[in-house]
């Protein structure tokens, strides 16, 4: 045989294996008919043209199902979202609630000793916080112990993570009651405060003696009235400690009848008065002690923390004031003036009124050389 | 004809894709297997699945490649009936020889010489080498005809072209 070379041999085959003419007639008439019969090919050889094949692929079944399943988990994220934590706070709103001093300044009660309190904050001579305290508890009023009561595990869910650094344990234990509420715990509303704020008594009394080393880190630039105070304060503080395992079991059962029925029987209000002032205070006198010690960034955070956490709190002339002055040694002048005009407004006869108009004034005019 | 204007318009683009692409389809069918007595009903598959997707074709792609996929899943339909009925073809004659014994033979050889170099390949390698070679379609149409990377087709078509120049070799040292 004579050797083939390829391209020959290919050709060859390729022009002789045709079909020859007759049969190709044949097949065409015979195909012609099942065409004009309207037959339709069998569904197991129905191959789709090339590009419609490729169009028709990209919304294959696998896609189909990515898709639909990737829709559904996004639309069921963004319901559960809306449903059980309300619309989320955007950046605009923390800022206004930062910035913006609580305004119902007429509806609030205030203590005949508030502003004592909140003077002694502002010059540094503290007494230790539960001697206030218990100062404060005996003098509130019950509307405004009832009223705080309500409010301060409220704003609390929303500062859970800023109280975090004062006070880590009441934040978590927050954040269950929190969402035990959300997942609609069948507690009527009174409860559910009650059953938080029980939450709450534990981690702050674990937290006291923080506030107590606090106090006793004090500058040494201290006159000795206020040495007195420290130390009466201590000797306070030690009789409150006694009592306190009684109050923790307390406590306890006061968590449990929590979960049991909706009909709590009440805390004292003198308690958690004096629990509320008490945080009030220690988050007050940790701005003063950042802003004496020249760090006007956290002594200004720690006072956003106050507005958000107590934003109709005792001390809020107090922190209003201290914020005024914070931002004046932070350099924002417009800032502090925006902030002393409003309070001017709101509080004319404030005690702090002409320490507002000559202390940012003066301030001013000390940073302007 | 011309009266039926979606119809016969329809039977012309046929009679087109027919005339053009008969003969591959029939080369094709064979080369998968199907017998020569179920071949011409065969094509008449293939073209009624053409006639039937006509409105859906676009000429862009490859008419050949969709062909040749078409031919595959109606030689995979012939070999599971006529395994159903195997008896039947017994009876059927094979197709009646040329009249011409020489011509007859020379076409014989030609065909049984590519067949006798294609059954020494692989074949992946058989099918990408027959449809580059003899019916000499692009490499992008094998690979859509065969739905592999056109990385592959290259692969094999190298490797089959190798394997072919070896098999020639060997054939001129036997022939003297």
């Amino acid at each position: 045989m004579n050797s083939p070379s390829d391209d020959d041999m290919f050709s060859r085959y390729r022009t002789e294996l045709v079909m020859d003419a007759e049969a190709r007639a044949r097949t065409f008439c015979k195909l012609q008919e099942r065409v004009l019969r309207g037959e339709q090919p069998l569904p197991e050889i129905d191959v789709l043209p090339p590009q419609t094949a490729a169009l028709r692929g990209l919304w294959s079944l696998p896609a189909k199902w990515v898709v639909t399943i990737a829709g559904l988990g996004v639309g069921a994220l963004l319901v559960a979202n809306v449903v059980l934590r309300g619309v989320p706070l955007t950046a605009a709103d923390e800022e206004r609630v930062l910035v913006a001093p609580p305004s119902a300044a007429g509806e609030r009660d205030r203590l005949p000793s508030s502003s004592a309190l909140a003077h002694e904050v502002r010059t540094g001579t503290t007494p230790g916080p539960v001697a206030r305290a218990e100062n404060g508890g005996h003098e509130a009023t019950p509307r405004a112990q009832a009223r705080s009561a309500a409010r301060a595990p409220r704003a609390n869910t929303e500062l859970t993570k800023r109280t975090a650094n004062v006070a880590p344990a009441p934040g978590a234990q927050l954040t269950a009651a929190m969402r035990s509420r959300e997942a609609g715990s069948p507690l009527s509303d009174a409860s559910r405060a009650q059953s938080q704020l029980a939450a709450l008594a534990r981690p702050q009394e674990s937290v006291s003696p923080a506030g107590a080393s606090e106090v006793g880190q004090q500058p040494p630039a201290v006159d000795p009235a206020s040495q007195a105070a420290v130390t009466g304060a201590a000797e306070n503080r030690e009789s409150v400690a006694s009592s306190q395992p009684s109050a923790a079991a307390a406590n306890a059962e006061l968590q449990k009848q929590a979960y049991v029925s909706p009909k709590v029987p009440q805390r004292s209000d003198k308690e958690v008065a004096s629990e509320t002032l008490t945080k009030e205070v220690q988050l007050l006198q940790a701005a003063q002690l950042a802003l004496r010690a020249g760090d006007t960034q956290r002594s200004l955070a720690l006072l956003a923390e106050h507005t958000w956490t107590y934003p109709q709190g005792h001390l809020a002339e107090a922190r209003d004031v201290a914020r005024i002055l914070a931002l004046c040694q932070a350099g924002n002048v417009a800032q502090s003036k925006l902030h002393a005009k409003r309070f001017l407004q709101q509080r004319p006869e404030s005690p702090y009124a002409l320490r507002v108009r000559a202390g940012c004034a003066a301030m001013t005019d000390s940073s302007a050389p | 004809m011309a009266e039926l204007a979606p119809e016969s318009a329809q039977l012309a683009e046929l009679s087109r894709l027919f005339d053009l692409h008969a003969d591959f389809v029939y080369r094709v069918l064979l080369r998968l297997g199907v017998p020569r007595a179920d071949v011409e009903d065969c094509v008449q598959d293939v073209f009624l699945v053409v006639a039937h997707r006509l409105a859906d074709y676009v000429e862009k792609g490859s008419v050949r490649a969709w062909l040749f996929v078409i031919a595959r899943q109606v030689a995979l339909h012939a070999q599971r009936s006529n395994r159903r009925r195997a008896h039947y073809h017994l009876a059927i004659v094979p197709p009646v020889p040329n009249d011409d014994p020489h011509r007859e033979l020379v076409r014989k050889q030609a065909i049984e010489l590519v067949h006798e170099f294609l059954a020494e390949l692989d074949e992946p390698q058989a099918q990408a080498f027959y449809l580059a070679e003899v019916e000499q379609l692009s490499v992008p149409e094998i690979a859509a005809a065969l739905d592999v990377k056109l990385n592959t087709v290259y692969s094999r078509l190298r490797l089959a072209r190798q394997r072919l120049a070896l098999w020639l070799a060997a054939r001129v040292q036997d022939a003297p």
